[in-house]
């Protein structure tokens, strides 16, 4: 069925709708006046002519009803004559139209803050920008066949792997968090990031605001250097604007700082300073950077691909961890790969406890 | 005068469709032309007439254009558009092809049952 004549010849009617009526008027009066004319030629008297015309033609404004609902005008009426009816009884009633539409504004903007709310908390990652190619992967693992996996976090050795052969991920990052203890009196202590070279590329800082962002080169064992965040910079170093090419005594090792980044939302992964991770012994954290295929200490997160999806990566990951299995007896892993929410996130049972009791109150409440 | 048949529901818009294919046509001109070609047997409901005119219009598969009558009153006449053609043709083959299954099942014999 072709709907586009039927909402063409509606839009015309509701658009002209005073000129046709007087038509659809004076159409079914010339078919009456028409058909007693013929009766009287067939030697009906005038009277008997009228009345039989209206019998068969039947009343004009019923005829004419008809013919509005066969232009899928009586539901358009109904609707008006409602709303004229509603406003007609709004404007006699001040004081329910007032409260009416307080409940309406209170309702509308309760829902909608409650849905906001949610949806920043449990539906969407805590990034800034295109949230659609970014994506999460949490590995878990187990050595014994018998027992359950373990979620885990990734070692150095599988991160090299899959991001060296991925090619369903435009970026693939690491982070691995630690308490940095800062070079003051006050002893305080931040929260301090050993990523990826490509780390802030995934989180879209394209640049830093003084000096620059970590490069490749820093990966090698001479690298002691940091970007600071803008916090910390300000909170820390009183907003220094020479910080750059100073050196920062970091958990009592000294550190360069290369760099300033405005504050950028990442999710688990934001902290007050950002490092190679391969400072990782030389700030006295483990010898991780150098036992690569053992401890698990790396957070992953990446960006899409051009024209591949999460499932495409979580089967070609499948692919290359199973790989990596191979080289450590014993081992079968998994990799979990989400869109960074917090509903996806394995072991976030909390979180999904907590959605589920807030939409149950929510409903309740309205 | 031939007896009177009654409209078998749905038909009405076919005949329309007919006794407008053969030329613009304004209500009234439809009711007398289906007599016409009916030669009296059916006898068309007027009260059903307008409604489904409107309706056939609404579809789009007649338009419907002020013009002045034989008795020099403004009329609407209507006329078959494109689609009323194609929606002409497709129902007159099922008709014809409903009417040829009818007439078969109606002429079956115990002996074929």
């Amino acid at each position: 069925m072709n709907c586009l004549p039927r909402f063409r010849s509606w839009l015309r009617s509701i658009s002209r709708r005073s000129r046709l009526e007087a038509e659809m008027d004076t159409e079914l009066r010339w078919h009456f006046e028409n058909y007693v004319e013929q009766l009287m030629r067939d030697g009906v008297s005038k009277e008997d002519a009228r009345r039989r015309a209206r019998l068969e033609l039947g009343d004009i404004e019923v005829q004419k009803d008809k013919c509005r609902d066969s232009l899928g005008l009586r539901v358009w009426d109904e609707v008006r004559s409602d709303l004229r009816f509603g406003m007609r009884a709004l404007v006699k009633n001040r004081l329910l139209t007032i409260s009416l539409l307080l409940t309406l504004v209170m309702g509308i903007g309760i829902s909608s803050g409650v849905f906001n709310c949610m949806s920043a908390l449990f539906l969407r990652p805590w990034i800034a920008n295109d949230r659609s190619s970014y994506v999460e992967i949490f590995p878990r693992f187990t050595m014994d066949p018998t027992r359950p996996m373990q979620a885990s976090v990734a070692t150095l050795e599988d991160y090299l792997a899959l991001r060296g052969k991925s090619r369903t991920l435009d970026q693939l990052a690491a982070f691995s968090g630690f308490s940095l203890d800062l070079d003051s009196d006050d002893m305080s202590t931040t929260v301090g990031g050993l990523v990826s070279d490509n780390f802030f590329r995934v989180y879209g800082v394209k640049k830093a605001k003084l000096g620059r962002l970590l490069q490749p080169e820093d990966y090698s064992k001479s690298g002691t250097v940091a970007v600071l965040s803008e916090d910390l910079w300000r909170s820390h170093f009183a907003a220094d604007p020479s910080i750059v090419g100073k050196v920062v005594r970091f958990n009592e090792h000294p550190v360069t700082v290369v760099g300033v980044v405005a504050s950028f939302p990442a999710g688990s992964n934001t902290a007050g300073a950002w490092l190679p991770y391969t400072l990782a012994t030389y700030l006295g954290l483990g010898d991780q950077w150098t036992r690569p295929g053992e401890l698990r200490w790396l957070a992953l997160s990446g960006r899409l691909n051009h024209g591949f999806s999460r499932a495409d990566v979580a089967s070609e990951l499948a692919t290359l961890i199973r790989q990596q299995d191979v080289l450590h007896h014993g081992r079968i892993s998994q990799l979990i790969v989400t869109d960074g929410s917090g509903l996806q996130t394995p072991g976030e049972e909390r979180a999904r406890w907590l959605f589920g009791l807030s939409s149950e109150f929510y409903c309740s409440f309205c | 005068m031939a007896r009177q048949i009654d409209l078998l529901q749905g038909t009405l818009d076919l005949l329309i469709l007919k006794a407008v294919s053969l030329g613009p046509l304004h209500g009234y001109g439809v009711l007398l032309r289906i007599q016409q070609i009916s030669q009296g047997r059916f006898e068309i409901l007027q009260g059903s007439l307008y409604p489904a005119l409107y309706r056939l219009e609404h579809q789009g598969a007649i338009c419907g254009e002020w013009g002045e009558s034989e008795n020099k009153r403004k009329a609407k006449f209507y006329r078959l558009t494109t689609s009323g053609k194609r929606q002409l043709q497709s129902d007159t083959e099922k008709w014809a092809h409903l009417a040829k299954v009818m007439a078969g099942i109606l002429r079956a014999t115990p002996e074929e049952a």
